[in-house]
């Protein structure tokens, strides 16, 4: 279950910025996950109630995103969305050489809280 | 009470990038030449460490770290060939990171080595997304894998910087085409080097030894 460290790390940077920012208790954070991560979305979840608990981050929801693979194919130039359908391959000119451009990311892109003032 | 919205664009592995980008350049300090060793679970990995212990033991001094989830098995035949293993504590993790490869280095004062092998975790997602600081990464391909393999999980052939097809005895049985499957392999990561391996019988291994020979001397100049 990967998920478990993702999210721990996930939560320990929504913290650090929560608690820099002056925040009190976070309501929403934000999250961008890339399709080629392999993290699912309903372990996220799951995993993310327990590492939330009794941090500044209990009763934050987690809204996650997905980032779909993006290849960029370094025989022809063409940007394309590796499917099963294509063998993985460019779809233009067949070629497996690429460069893989999106869907690799784990990003925090929103932090949302209560400030005491 | 005030409401505050902060937007921002963190990479939330950071701090692993930052700690792996840290040890290697320990590493190539004190001279000791990290192998990350990848492959799905059962692969082989540790019947081809033991066979390249037995092949370099006498020219290097080699050490092991094993990633086995709750035994300490693979660490036992790893000594019983010869080298110095150390068992790392993944927790039930599916992967290592740079935190827990580099308590690994810690414990084993790394700097009397020439060799240190990570096995990693025996998974073909997870590892190739953290780096681990390693000096570079070998994955195993092993024959009832299938050769279309490197088609499903692009990123692991495209983080290696050697691939080893094992179990080559095996190939008539699984029709496994050692061709295509370099195709394959060619079509992820143009240039990588292939080396097909039986760990069984120690078929090609010196091939493999040769590999690590010319990658430790390079990374201690
Ligand atoms: N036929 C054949 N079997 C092999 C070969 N290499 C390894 N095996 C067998 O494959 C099985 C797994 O080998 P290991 O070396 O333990 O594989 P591993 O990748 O270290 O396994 P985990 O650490 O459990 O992920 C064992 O039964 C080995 O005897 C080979 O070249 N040919
Ligand atoms: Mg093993
Ligand atoms: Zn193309």
């Amino acid at each position: 279950m990967h998920e478990m460290s993702y999210v721990a790390r996930l939560c320990d940077l929504a913290a650090k910025t929560a608690k820099s920012e002056g925040m009190a208790k976070v309501t929403a954070i934000h999250a961008d996950i890339g399709q080629m991560t392999g993290i699912v979305p309903f372990y996220m979840q799951k995993y993310f109630k327990t590492a939330a608990k009794n941090t500044i981050l209990s009763e934050a929801e987690l809204v996650i995103g997905i980032i779909p693979v993006t290849a960029l194919c370094n025989t022809c130039k063409t940007e394309y969305t590796p499917d099963a359908e294509h063998d993985y391959l460019c779809p233009a000119c067949k070629s497996g050489d690429c460069k893989i451009i999106k869907g690799r990311e784990f990003l925090l892109t929103k932090v949302k809280g209560e400030c005491e003032e | 009470m005030s409401f505050k919205i902060v937007d921002l664009k963190a990479n939330v592995l950071d701090d692993n990038n930052v700690l792996a980008a840290n040890t290697r350049k320990r590493l190539k300090e004190e001279k000791t030449f990290l192998l990350n060793l990848m492959s799905a679970p059962g692969s082989g990995k540790t019947t081809t460490l033991t066979r390249l212990i037995g092949l370099l033991k006498d020219e290097m001094k080699i050490g092991v770290m094993e990633a086995d989830i709750d035994s300490d098995v693979d660490a036992e035949r790893i000594k019983a060939a010869g080298a110095d293993s150390i068992q790392l504590h993944t927790g039930g993790m599916c992967h290592l990171d740079a935190d827990m490869t580099t308590q690994g280095l810690d414990s084993f004062d790394s700097k009397n080595y020439d060799l240190i092998v990570l096995e990693n975790v025996g998974n073909l997602v997870c590892p190739a997304e953290f780096d681990t600081g390693s000096s570079k990464n070998a994955m195993i391909l092993s024959v009832p894998e299938g050769d279309d393999k490197p088609l499903k999980y692009p990123l692991m052939f495209q983080v290696a910087d050697v691939v080893i097809i094992n179990k080559t005895d095996v190939a008539p049985y699984f029709d496994f085409d050692i061709e295509k499957a370099k195709k394959n392999i060619e079509m992820r990561h143009p240039g990588i080097e292939v080396i097909p391996i039986c760990a069984k019988s120690g078929e090609g291994v010196d091939k493999l030894a040769d590999w690590i020979r010319e990658n430790v001397r390079e990374w201690k100049n």
